[in-house]
């Protein structure tokens, strides 16, 4: 058994512990993850108990490629936010990533990306808003990403932030830190901006960082 | 509420050999065993088939509920070179008619076997059917190795003793042993689907005169979803083959026991519950069943394959492929082959979750037993047993859902 199964055969066991309705099988070397997952969540004292049948495939590259989720049971429409495969669009790739890379389960997945997605698809059935926003489309929904994360709106900032992160032996601890602090940086948002380096290796997320910097040159806001 | 799955396994539950009876069957054989022993007899008595497998159903005979068979080898210490059919048949056959005890319980002879019928009027009984045996030639295991078997299921192949006449027998091939092994590689992922300490104590808890510890409840009677779901599927196809022209034909245990192993197998499928398990199987074999009666796929199936032009069929034993369970098939006008599809279609009706009623589970299985699995779920759900609903999980810090259309 290769080692990528293994690891998926093991968390499912995990996993079944808590979502004892589904069932895996596999598709070659990828892993199918079929049911129901039922869940009972709560956002700011707001209580939601729901269920959906989902379908989660995780392919050989796992951990190192994220799985991905369909809902299949038509509940959710395809205007809301998937990709264009038709999977749930669980949020910014990179900020996926970053978050995954701590504790890299199944059980984590499900319960941190798809059960929040889930969660606020139901509130919104309920109350006709989503519980805590959502993000612009394609790049604009990357930036406002790297805006929150790294706490600056300044484009300068992010460009330095950007080519920190992904030009090698760029980043300088030593320097000012971009947000006027007046610390170093390796005192100050440093580590946020190592963090990304060190998740360099999978696709999406320098993939992401190159989109940010794409935008920012295409504003024009940015001083050379 | 009474969750299906819930539902499916109490069901299953009432199908199994109670412990107290499957004990005294373990009891009794292994008493046969210590008799032989003083008659001189070196052989073991082991068991096979449903039994060994956990995949014991209540039979039922002219629709009634019956006595569990409990299938067994006798295997003998010598060589198949040194000794011949007959001997082997004879020599427990003699022992068993000249004990007082044992003449009593013994049937007629059989074509392969020897049983003893330990039966009660007013309980459940049950029948020790012996199959006599040696080790196998290891020229016959290097056949069966050459034709597609794993050397560490061939090795445990046995030769039997089958009577062809009132005084004439000839060896057979056959391997329980074998079989077993290889359906346990294909369930034991199962066990950790199950709490399986939770299921062994709870027996352990409610027989308490039979066991010791909790370690001496036996392994087979704590029963994973894939010995669920064939225990289900055994008891619809006596449901609804009784009092059918077709009773003589209805698909062998072994049939079932093996598809749905193997369609598991093929896709490494794993899920806890039996719910889900039963409706993907349901769906497999139906796919499955319309692949290999389709005339122009002369691929045929990778499990079933049909010879289009003699009209015969065949199903190989995995564990051997000399024992084909489709061997009588094609006979009578394909009479076993079609009462294999039109199980597969009742299943696929009976069997549907979302058509699922109380009415539809008496046919499939009987009045008083879906009576008494509901009362049982409507007792274990009475308010004296408080289940605490875990705490909602909180979210914090959520990501937001985005899109790149």
């Amino acid at each position: 058994m290769s080692s990528s199964k293994e690891l998926v055969l093991s968390q499912f066991y995990e996993l079944i512990k808590f979502y004892p309705d589904l069932s895996l099988s596999w598709d070659n070397e990828n892993g199918i993850i079929e049911g129901k997952i039922a869940f009972n969540a709560i956002f700011n004292d707001v209580q939601i108990e729901d269920s959906y049948s989902i379908r989660i495939e995780v392919t050989k590259y796992y951990p190192f490629i994220l799985p991905i989720t369909f809902e299949t049971g038509n509940r959710i429409p395809s205007d809301y936010h998937k990709m264009a495969n038709n999977c749930l669009c669980l949020g910014v790739v990179s900020e996926l990533y970053l978050k995954f890379s701590n504790e890299a389960t199944l059980l984590f997945y499900i319960n941190k990306f798809v059960v929040e997605y889930l969660y606020s698809f139901s509130y919104r059935e309920k109350h006709g808003e989503i519980p805590y926003g959502e993000r612009s489309h394609n790049s604009r929904g990357i930036l406002e990403f790297f805006q929150e994360y790294f706490e600056t709106k300044n484009p300068n900032a992010l460009m330095y932030i950007a080519e920190s992160i992904s030009i090698k032996d760029k980043y300088r601890g030593h320097h000012q830190c971009y947000c006027g602090s007046g610390k170093r940086i390796r005192d100050c948002h440093g580590h946020k901006i190592l963090e990304f380096k060190m998740n360099l290796d999978k696709f999406y997320v320098s993939h992401d960082v190159k989109e940010l910097i794409d935008l920012l040159h295409k504003s024009g806001l940015v001083r050379r | 509420m009474i969750s299906k799955n819930d539902l499916f396994e109490q069901i299953a539950e009432q199908l199994d050999i109670p412990p107290y009876l499957h004990a005294r069957a373990v009891d009794r054989y292994e008493a046969v065993g210590k008799y032989l022993d003083t008659k001189s007899i070196n052989a073991h008595i082991y068991p096979q088939g449903s039994f060994r497998l956990g995949t014991v159903v209540r039979p039922i005979k002219n629709g009634a509920d019956a006595d569990y068979d409990v299938d067994l080898v006798c295997k003998f210490n010598i060589n198949k070179s040194q000794t011949i059919p007959k001997i082997v048949k004879n020599t427990i056959g003699n022992a068993l008619k000249e004990n007082g005890n044992y003449s009593k319980l013994l049937e007629e002879e059989g074509r392969r076997c020897w049983t003893l019928v330990y039966s009660d009027s007013n309980a459940p009984g049950f029948h020790l059917d012996i199959l006599p045996s040696v080790q196998e030639s290891s020229e016959q295991i290097g056949n069966i190795v050459r034709n597609g078997v794993d050397l560490k299921f061939a090795i445990n192949s046995i030769a039997i003793t089958n009577r062809i006449d009132l005084n004439n027998y000839e060896w057979g091939s056959s391997n329980p042993f074998g079989y077993a092994d290889w359906f346990d590689e294909i369930n034991m992922p199962f066990y950790r689907m199950i709490e399986f300490d939770k299921k062994r104590g709870k027996l352990y808890e409610s027989n308490k005169t039979l066991y010791a510890s909790v370690d001496a409840v036996p392994t087979n009677l704590i029963k994973t979803p894939l010995q669920r779901v064939i225990q289900i599927l055994k008891r619809h196809r006596d449901m609804r083959f009784s009092g059918t022209s077709f009773e003589d034909c209805k698909p062998i245990s072994m049939i079932i026991t093996t598809l749905v192993a193997q369609i598991v197998k093929n896709q490494q499928y794993l899920t806890p519950s039996v719910e889900i398990l039963l409706q993907f199987v349901l769906d497999r074999i139906d796919e499955y069943a319309g692949l290999i009666q389709n005339e122009k796929n002369k691929m045929g199936g990778d499990i079933i394959t049909r010879d289009f032009q003699t009209g015969k069929w065949y199903f190989p034993n995995p564990a051997n492929p000399y024992d084909n369970f489709a061997e009588r098939w094609h006979e009578d006008n394909q009479k076993c082959a079609r009462a294999f599809f039109e199980w597969v279609k009742w299943a696929k009706v009976d069997l549907s979750v979302d058509t699922l009623n109380k009415k539809s589970l008496e046919i499939s299985f009987g009045k008083n037993l879906v009576e008494k699995a509901y009362a049982n779920l409507e007792s274990s759900s009475t308010p004296n047993i408080i289940i605490q609903k875990p705490a909602p999980i909180p979210i914090v810090n959520p990501g937001r859902a985005w899109s790149t259309k």
